[in-house]
């Protein structure tokens, strides 16, 4: 089986002048060669957050600065694994995982002895749990961020005025299925090679152990490395240099019609061109959104799991902001989605005909970590106007599943307008519970 | 000669629009690249044997009409004489819309606000494939006066059709069960999926635009592998062109928030803030463009920036009251993105470099319970990237610029969500931008 494979850790496209290339004028081959480059450069692009969790608002960290020795539990078991993320979402087609964190040094644990809580000592671990799945197989990687101790008394913060900013540490691992420099494992992991190659999908959890204080905890992607067997079809990337290997030589000084329909890699036709052009218009897109329902301020040490987000209301509500006016306020709070408008589709947002160069949408998939507990049924609305909304997600289990849904959202044009996205739910019937932990909007791929 | 009609799109199979009036003489007339007039049989419109409104997904259905809350019949129809079999069909009954494929109850929706007297309505129904074998279908509905919508998602098979049905405007066959045709304004038919924003910039009101700086990118259209002719080696153009193109306007796609915090309202009452800025101490430190602002590190992100991103753009949602008998005071925020911040524990580095937002200053007085808050706008700043490629951000803020007069000590404020956007800008000449992080 033969392979082609192109490193894109730090690729940058710069753009070349396509006037050569436009009708009337004599095409050279350099022209088709840095269009094929350019290909290959713009998987290079990709840092989005797939996940955080952190402070992240909270002025007060879960573990406290109090005397460790106290009736009931104040500070969490040593031993004890504490999820505060869940999330799944589908890798950028080259790019691996970087888990990274901010924190202050961690605080104490505690065991329970002699009738009382005392201290158990200084301990602070996140971990970073990886399921990847390309369709085939799957690989589960297990990385751990090791967090400094606190030397003060109860492992305490240190209560200076802005003593916080002379204590932030940092430190990052890689997650990355094993014996990546095996072009066949770096293939298998690059991108799916089964239908509808969507990419490889990733199920994603972080945990706490001991008294870890985190300011800021994420985890994102890098551009590795995208390599196919070239027996395959519907690249992300055209693969025009192999491995570092100075660039092919162009067969005609002209750019000529290469249907690359025999058998094997030529990484020099047309046709491939266009497959995969048309594949990084149609598959590429942000990560809008990552949350967890994990809340410093109000998480309880002694809990394993993030606690919900509950509702029992009867008509829609915000979750995050029961004050809001439903269905949705410009006032309230949300989540920004205008990073959308950088992926539009021509079919849905083009600037001439549909939304006339004044607003933009953009398709997404929205994954919702949920339960309705006790014979329960809830819903699930998103809506980032009044008028652009999406769902409803049904949640009619008792046990806290994946649940997903696609639609469109109104975006904005940019960074600078505004788009505000909003979570409602709502429950069925009188007594009913809608309990939420984790959200994930991703671009929809078509 | 038929006027040009904005809601005339590429994908339009038949637009009739009487908004202006002129009633069904008027809403008969093709507006769409067709210009293929229904016919006016005085209470209802038709066309015989449609095969161009024989569509099932994806499909557009928009109508705009009036009506009370005893109005009923049916509005838009594509099927046989008998009304036996047909591919869509859209009923108005006493108040609600009830929308059907292939004889089968698809979603029913009440209209916003109906009364007993007319009301002026809009409505799209609009069909997707999500996946390869189930539909989605999008009801949308705007009472127009009153602003409101009302929403409703649907999964179906998608509905079978027949080229030899009729599209009928009110009623089916001979106007059988016909909704006041008097009453109907507007009908679309389209052969693409239209979101809900789209029928709101058609139909309901054009958003303006924000001034934009950035560098946006265009949708490309899409092109088949095809499209030459297909001689092996024969001169090619147009595949390298577009692709070229293509992935001039696709460099931007991956780029997404650096960060979108949100805290729920059970954390709210630990995050009231006051300007002796002890809860805790350790948790703000003077701020370094101007020592009369603290950073707060609740509010602190290092994150990973995109090669294609030279600036973000930030907004921050809080609450904010006063425990006294004054008004809050006037609040100072700005949003710092530093590179080279000293972290504990590594070698000692080059003073940080970092940039902030012009600082705004605003008198918010919302309120600390049960509201919904404000957002503020922090404005842009470029964005200082370190050695991990990497950028910390941290708020910093002022309560009356430290004054420390009795009405800023009863100032209070919760900061409620706090967003940070990415994108390029081309910078200017030379002297404030230097060189950029990356070429546009």
């Amino acid at each position: 089986m033969a392979y082609a494979k192109r490193i894109i850790a730090d690729a940058d496209t710069t753009d070349p002048a396509l006037g050569p290339l436009s009708g009337g004028r004599l095409a050279k081959s350099d022209r088709v060669g840095a269009v094929f480059n350019q290909q290959d450069l713009l998987l290079g692009h990709g840092r989005r957050v797939v996940a955080s969790v952190g402070l992240h608002l909270s002025p007060r960290f879960q573990v406290p600065s109090t005397n460790t020795t106290s009736v009931s539990q104040t500070y969490p078991l040593k031993s004890a694994s504490r999820v505060c993320y869940r999330g799944t979402f589908t890798l950028t087609p080259g790019h691996m995982l970087r888990a990274q964190a901010v924190w202050t040094p961690a605080g104490a644990t505690q065991r329970f002895a002699a009738g009382s809580w005392v201290s158990d000592g200084g301990l602070g671990m996140i971990n970073f749990t990886a399921q990847f799945s390309n369709g085939l197989a799957s690989e589960t990687v297990n990385r751990t961020i090791v967090c400094d101790v606190s030397p003060n008394q109860y492992n305490a913060e240190t209560s200076t005025e802005g003593a916080m900013f002379g204590e932030l540490y940092r430190g990052f691992t890689e997650i990355r299925p094993n014996d990546l420099n095996n072009v066949a494992t770096m293939a298998a992991w690059s991108d799916t090679a089964v239908a509808p190659f969507a990419g490889v999908t990733v199920e994603l959890t972080i945990s706490y152990r001991g008294g870890v204080r985190p300011v800021d905890v994420i985890v994102y992607e890098v551009p590795v490395a995208y390599a196919r067997d070239v027996s395959t079809s519907n690249w992300a990337a055209a693969l025009y240099e192999e491995g570092g290997k100075p660039a092919k030589a162009y067969p005609s000084a002209y750019p000529v019609l290469a249907l690359n329909t025999a058998p094997g890699h030529t990484g020099l036709g047309s046709t491939r061109l266009v497959e995969t052009a048309t594949r990084q218009r149609d598959d590429l897109g942000p990560l809008l959104v990552t949350w967890t329902a994990w809340s410093e301020a109000v998480q309880g040490v002694a809990a394993t799991e993030t606690a919900a987000l509950e509702t029992s209301s009867l008509t829609w509500t915000e979750m995050l902001c029961t004050s809001t006016a439903a269905p949705w306020s410009a006032d309230a709070p949300g989540w920004s989605i205008t990073c959308g408008a950088n992926a539009r589709r021509w079919d849905t947002s083009d600037p001439y005909q549909a939304m006339r160069g004044n607003d933009a949408v953009v398709p997404v998939r929205i994954w919702v970590r949920a339960a309705a507990p006790g014979g329960s049924t809830g819903y699930l609305r998103f809506h980032s106007e009044a008028y652009s909304a999406m769902g409803d997600i049904e949640v009619n289990s008792g046990t806290y599943a994946w649940y997903s849904q696609t639609g469109h959202l109104r975006c904005g044009l940019g960074a600078e307008d505004t788009a505000t996205l909003q979570m409602l739910g709502m429950v069925a019937g009188v007594g009913m519970t809608l309990s939420v932990r984790n959200v994930t909007v991703e671009y929809l791929k078509n | 000669m038929t006027a040009l009609n904005a809601n005339s799109k590429s994908d339009t199979a038949f637009l009739g629009d009487a908004r202006g009036g002129g009633g069904a003489a008027v809403l008969t007339v093709d507006l769409s690249s067709h210009r293929l007039d229904l016919t006016n049989n005085a209470t209802y419109l038709q066309e015989l044997a449609s095969a161009r409104t024989a569509l099932s997904t994806p499909r557009e259905i928009t109508a705009y009409f009036e009506a009370d809350d005893n109005d009923a019949g049916i509005l838009i129809n594509h099927g046989n004489a008998l009304g036996t079999a047909y591919t869509y069909r859209v009923f108005i009954k006493a108040g609600a819309v009830e929308v059907y494929e292939n004889g089968v109850l698809l979603a029913s929706l009440d209209l916003p606000n109906v009364s007993p007297v007319d009301r002026a309505y809009a409505l799209q129904w609009s069909t997707r494939m999500d996946g390869s074998i189930s539909a989605q279908s999008e009801l949308t509905i705007c009472d127009v006066t009153g602003g409101e919508y009302a929403h409703a998602f649907f999964r179906h098979t998608p509905a079978s059709t027949s080229a030899a049905y009729a599209f009928n405007v009110c009623g089916y066959g001979a106007g059988v069960s016909a909704f006041p045709i008097a009453k109907v304004l507007a009908v679309r038919i389209g052969r693409r999926f239209h979101s809900s924003a789209e029928f709101k910039e058609d139909w309901i009101a054009a958003t303006t635009p924000p001034t934009i700086g950035a560098t946006l990118r265009d949708p490309p259209l899409p092109l088949t592998a095809d499209v030459e002719q297909s001689t092996e080696a024969a001169f090619a153009g147009p595949a390298y062109l577009w692709s070229g193109y293509n992935t001039r306007q696709s460099d931007r796609r991956l780029v997404s928030p650096v960060a979108n915090l949100r805290i729920i309202d059970a954390a709210l009452s630990a995050g009231i803030l006051d300007n002796t800025f002890a809860t805790p101490r350790q948790r703000y430190m003077r701020a370094w463009h101007d020592s009369r602002y603290r950073f707060a590190g609740q509010t602190i992100v290092y994150r990973p920036i995109s090669p294609k991103t030279n600036k973000v753009r930030a907004r921050v949602s809080v609450r904010a009251a006063s425990v006294g008998a004054n008004p809050p005071v006037d609040m100072q925020f700005t949003l710092y993105s530093i590179a080279g911040f000293p972290f504990a524990g590594e070698a000692k580095k080059p003073k940080p470099v970092y940039y902030y937002t012009t600082p705004v200053s605003v008198n918010v007085n919302t309120g600390l319970v049960a509201v919904e808050g404000e957002w503020i706008d922090l404005g842009e700043t470029r964005i200082a990237v370190d050695d991990w490629g990497c950028s910390l951000f941290v708020l910093a803020m002022a309560f009356d610029l430290d004054s420390g007069s009795a009405d800023a000590d009863d100032t209070r404020v919760i900061l409620q969500a706090l967003t940070i956007d990415p994108f390029y800008e081309v910078s200017d000449n030379g002297y404030a931008g230097g060189f950029d992080l990356s070429l546009p």
